[in-house]
């Protein structure tokens, strides 16, 4: 969780920390999510009963509500229809441990705004929260760039210290994403659906990411002193100045 | 109909006894009618013959007594008690003086003055010699009525007198009915004696018919998941039950093949996750073993996370081939380019094959559509090109060609690699075969990647097939639907994805 606590300056918003309300009946995943939220600089509340997450909302504002859909007693899913019968708009993500397309469905229909199968990586957690915070506004930005490495949306030119990359359009998107998630772990996961918009993540996809990475990090990596593009083991990649 | 619900709720044996006890009632029943009617027939006839005869000799055999009246040469007593009921009316007025213009009686025998028949008399008038039947006090008589001229001789043997007569000859059916009685006893008591005999013998055939069914039942008992190898021991081949009894056998075989695979995936599974696991937590034990930097507790926790990856993707395999072995996936119907899909796939794994130095190229003779759900034909595509590009060496060729065959459409996956050594070709799509050293499939040796292919092309009515060995690599094929020109909208889709 170092990485992600340093990356803390960059994510938590400016005015005050998102409220996010963690219903998840789990005690390990629930303090495990809280724990890593936190350090991402969020305000993390978690319930571990349908009925008190329910109780809890119609006290307390949350931002964003990552909701388990098998709880004791009242589940998930019975849970989000009450709330939004209710009216509550917060946006929700949905924790489901079952893989089926039904209840995704189900899900997405009774009013969830995104779903997550366990097991999930908990960087993907984040990037899905970072997204339903921030729906309906796009930065707008047209240059992204991180130390010495420019990136030009409009006339589509990336330079770095000055000297231009040239790159195919999928490395383009790839550096893109990572440049916008600067400092932020990246998993293939979230590459497979954000870069490559496949709808399921296979072993072959992986290769595919793994080789774009390679062939990225040897075009703006390979006579630089500073490596920008770094692995993080076993959760994914990023784009960061300093050495980790 | 509540007997048939009875019979069903019982044994074959007590049905098997039911039908045959019935089918003896049938048979027996139409037989013994109609051997009554028959018998009955029979008698009758030999009934009216007799009194025909007796008509016969009573007309040849009168003789005239000096006095005019009428005597036979035989007495009566020699007819014993079968002697005919008899009498003679004359209706010559001229020869017997008779008073009556109807006639008198000239001759009766002892039987006729017995039983005189009052209703004989009527027949007189009636023309022909049919026979009828008149009651009488305690039978029926069949009476004969016939008139006749008697001619009589003297000793010379010249006709002196002729005597214009009506023989009336009449038997009882006593003796007849009686007769028939005792056969109609006969029979009615054979009918149930029949039907018992029959019962008894049926129910023992039945259930000799039946104990080899009752033996075979019993062994099939026994042979119980653990002793799926045990066979039932055919008797004769040739007859019902000996095939009845190869075919168990075979069904067994199969169930003793699918239990088998499915211990061998069981094991193959356990193993695959058994390794992630252990590697999860041999990396952390060994790791906390003894004081470490920040930096290499990282490269411990990364790598335990990788393992972690490892499981998640297998557990996700496993969910997609239960659900396409379950059939509970739905696919689309719509039309497919070949050419755009193949390009498509070549495409995405292009990189793959360049890293490899290898020529990944999409050719194309006609314009092939296809029918079916492109998602789920894509990712069995995409499956069969990267294995070609994992299993072909660095500077090889991959050639994906799109093609219109007379049988439908195809996609075929060629590639210049070592090929697939024929003692594997046979097994290679079959769900747990591995292709030798090297997996075919992502996760380790399951080998689930070239089922599922083959399943997902099935499912969409087509084929995958590896194509015979031409000496060089290995082309696999796929062939599916054309597409006709009014082809489905396509339908709502349901598939398996995973976004763990």
């Amino acid at each position: 969780m170092n990485i992600l606590v340093k990356s803390q300056e960059k994510t938590k918003p400016e005015s005050e920390a998102a409220r996010v309300l963690v219903v998840e009946d789990e005690h390990k995943v629930a303090s495990a999510l809280k724990e890593g939220l936190e350090g991402e600089g969020y305000d993390v509340t978690v319930e571990h009963t349908g009925e008190a997450a329910l109780v809890r909302l119609k006290t307390d504002p949350f931002d964003v509500v990552l909701l388990d859909l098998l709880l004791p007693g009242r589940d998930g899913l019975q849970v989000l229809t009450t709330l939004r019968e209710q009216g509550f708009q917060t946006p929700v993500l949905v924790l489901t441990a079952r893989d089926t397309l039904d209840d995704r469905v189900t899900g997405l229909n009774s009013g969830a705004d995104d779903y997550l199968v366990k097991p999930f990586a908990f960087v993907e957690v984040v990037a899905r929260i970072r997204a339903l915070l921030r729906r309906g506004g796009s930065t707008g930005a047209t240059r992204l760039g991180i130390g010495d490495l420019e990136m030009d949306l409009v006339t589509r030119k990336v330079t770095r210290g000055g000297r231009k990359i040239e790159l195919t359009l999928r490395e383009f998107e790839l550096l893109e994403y990572l440049l916008r998630y600067e400092s932020q772990v990246v998993s293939r996961d979230t590459l497979a659906r954000d870069v490559w918009h496949e709808a399921a993540r296979t072993t072959s996809l992986d290769n595919v990411v793994d080789v774009h990475i390679a062939r990225l990090r040897r075009k703006i990596d390979a006579d630089c002193p500073i490596k920008l593009i770094q692995t993080v083991r076993g959760v994914g990649f990023m784009l960061r100045e300093d050495e980790g | 109909m509540s007997m048939l619900t009875w019979l069903r709720s019982h044994s074959l044996r007590i049905s098997l006894t039911f039908w045959n006890v019935a089918a003896m009632i049938v048979v027996l029943a139409v037989y013994a009618t109609g051997v009554y009617i028959f018998v009955s027939r029979n008698a009758s006839n030999s009934l009216d013959t007799e009194i025909r005869y007796d008509y016969q000799w009573a007309a040849a055999m009168a003789d005239q007594l000096p006095d005019g009246s009428l005597r036979w040469f035989e007495e009566e007593s020699s007819f014993g008690s079968n002697t005919p009921w008899l009498q003679v009316w004359c209706t010559d007025d001229a020869g017997c003086g008779a008073s009556s213009n109807r006639g008198e009686v000239i001759y009766r025998t002892t039987k006729a003055e017995v039983d005189p028949l009052p209703e004989a008399e009527k027949l007189l008038t009636q023309s022909g010699d049919a026979i009828v039947s008149i009651p009488a006090e305690d039978t029926t008589y069949r009476v004969l009525t016939s008139p006749t001229t008697l001619r009589f001789y003297d000793r010379a043997g010249q006709p002196v007198s002729n005597k214009r007569v009506i023989i009336q000859v009449a038997r009882s059916e006593l003796l007849m009915r009686d007769e028939m009685r005792g056969l109609l006893l006969i029979l009615l008591l054979g009918l149930p004696i029949g039907v018992v005999a029959a019962g008894i013998f049926g129910y023992s055939l039945a259930r000799r018919a039946l104990a080899p069914i009752e033996r075979m039942a019993e062994h099939a008992q026994s042979i119980t998941a653990d002793r799926l190898h045990d066979r039932l021991p055919i008797g004769n081949p040739k007859n019902e039950l000996g095939r009845l009894a190869s075919v168990f056998n075979e069904t067994l075989g199969r169930l003793e093949e699918s239990f088998e695979q499915m211990r061998r995936f069981t094991a193959d599974v356990s193993h695959e996750l058994r390794t992630p696991l252990t590697a999860i937590r041999s990396v952390g034990e060994v790791g906390l073993r003894e004081r470490r930097d920040e930096k290499a507790y990282r490269g411990i926790i990364g790598s335990m996370l990788e393992e972690v990856d490892r499981l998640a993707s297998l557990v996700d395999r496993l969910l997609r081939w239960s659900r396409a072995e379950t059939g509970q996936t739905k696919l689309a119907q719509e039309v497919i380019d070949l050419r755009e899909l193949a390009e498509d796939v070549a495409g995405h794994l292009g990189v793959l094959a360049e890293e490899k130095q290898q020529l990944l190229t999409v050719e194309q003779a006609g314009s092939p559509r296809g029918i079916g759900d492109r998602q789920v034909l894509r990712q069995a595509l995409i499956d069969l090109v990267d294995n070609a590009i994992k299993y072909t060496p660095a500077g090889g060729r991959i050639r994906v060609r799109v093609a219109e065959m007379a049988a439908g459409v195809t996609i075929d996956v060629i590639d210049n690699g070592p090929g697939i050594p024929p003692e594997l070709r046979s097994g290679i799509f079959s769900r747990y075969e591995r292709g030798g050293q090297a997996p075919f499939g992502p996760i380790g040796g399951t080998g689930l990647g070239l089922s599922i292919s083959r399943w997902a092309v099935e499912a969409n009515g087509g084929t995958l097939t590896l194509e015979p060995d031409q000496g060089v690599g290995s082309t696999f094929r796929i062939t599916l639907p054309r597409a006709t020109k009014v082809a489905r909208p396509p339908a709502e889709r349901a598939r398996p994805t995973n976004a763990a």
